[in-house]
Order: C-alpha cells, then structure tokens, then sequence
C-alpha cells in the first residue's frame, strides 16, 4: 500500500510539471516578447556592435526569444481537450527527435561545406552535443520513471 | 475503430459545436472522431454515452483487424 502510494506520488510529482500549462492569452505575451527580443538581437548586432556588454545584451536578447518561445509552447488552447493534449505530445515528440537529428547531422555537413574552402577546416557544434545528451538522459529516466510507477501493482 | 456518432448526432439534431460545448470538447475534437482521425479516450466515450442516452457498444465498434 506505502510502495503504491509512493508510486502514486511519483506520477503525480511529474504530472505537475507536464500538465503545467499557461492561461490562454500568454501564447500573444510569448509572441511580442519573441518579436522584440528578435528584433533587439539584430539591433543591438548593428547599432551596439562595439559596445563593451554588447555580448551580454545578445546574450539577453536570446534568452528573451526562447523564453517567449517556451511561453507560447506551454500556453493553453481555447479548448484544451483529449485531442489538443495528444497533439502536443506529438509535436513534442517530433521536435525532440528532429532537433537531435539535425543537430546531429549539421556539424557534418558544416564540416564538408567549410573544407571545400579551407584548408584547415574545424569541427563546431560540441555544445551541442551535451544539450542533445541532457534532453535524451531527462527523456529516458522520465520514460522509465513513468513506466515503473504504472506498472507497480 | 469505426464509429456512429455522425448518425446518433443526426438523430439528436445537433451540430458538432453544440455537441462539442455538451461534452466540453471543441468541435475540432467531434469532427476528428466522425472522421475516425481519433480514437476518445474512456471518459469521452462514457460522456458521449450519457449524452445517447446508448451504450458505448452502440456506436463505438473495433475494425475487423482489431478483433
């Protein structure tokens, strides 16, 4: 009775993350926030270029443009139902498999691109190889997490 | 899975968004089961059931290749 409460406990702790979801009217606040911050990264690029925390307000920008990607990725429908919860863990799933792929693929081919003009061609995108190994070890402890809670009897 | 709610909506002269706002769904949500794009889970199909006045048996069938 105690293991299945704690399983319990277990899916419940993770539901809370996942089932988290914005009001629907935060999908436009994510919106302008990805607009501006897009279009401060390319002012601040042009106007800031020599300014000494030029890097940091990029840097600022960035994190802006993600964030309002995130908000709009876990705002609410109008309707949210049974069928708008199976698309988004659908698109979650191809946005997790493709982005590793690309990522994956790309410093090749970047690599292939770059030796046809140098001579001394290099290999880039080794960070992204720590993110992609980060999002896949979450996804299968989740998975297995998940998994066991379900089937404890 | 085939499925007979575009008939037992028929019957009850309902649209799919009047449908939908009783079962609290969108009206995108009905049109993808009558096109049998979605499978409901069990508490949409025991609403729809309520809502007939029907068994979920009624209008919810396996494919053959299901059986």
């Amino acid at each position: 009775m105690e293991k299945k409460l704690k399983q319990d406990e277990e899916i419940q702790k993770i539901e809370k993350i996942t089932g988290y979801q914005l009001p629907n009217k935060f999908k436009i606040i994510g919106l302008v926030l990805f607009v501006i911050s897009f279009i401060s990264i390319a002012s601040i690029s042009f106007y800031l270029e020599k300014m000494k925390y030029n890097d940091f307000l990029v840097r600022l920008a960035e994190t802006g443009m993600i964030l309002g990607l995130l908000i709009i990725s876990i705002s609410k429908e109008k309707i949210e139902d049974e069928l708008i919860a199976k698309i988004r863990m659908q698109s979650y799933n191809y946005a997790v498999i493709g982005t590793v792929l690309i990522y994956l693929i790309m410093p090749f081919i970047n690599l292939a691109v770059v030796a046809s003009f140098s001579s001394m061609p290099k290999m880039d995108g080794s960070k992204d190889v720590a993110v992609l190994g980060v999002l896949l070890t979450i996804q299968i402890f989740t998975f297995r997490k998940l998994k066991r809670a379900y089937n404890e009897k | 899975m085939k499925n007979r709610l575009k008939i037992e909506r028929a019957i009850l002269n309902i649209t799919q968004e009047e449908l939908a706002g009783r079962i609290g769904v969108s009206r995108q949500t009905i049109n993808s089961i009558e096109t049998n794009r979605f499978v409901p889970s069990t508490v949409l199909a025991l609403k729809l059931s309520m809502l007939f006045g029907k068994s979920v048996n009624d209008f919810f069938e396996l494919d053959d290749d299901e059986k």
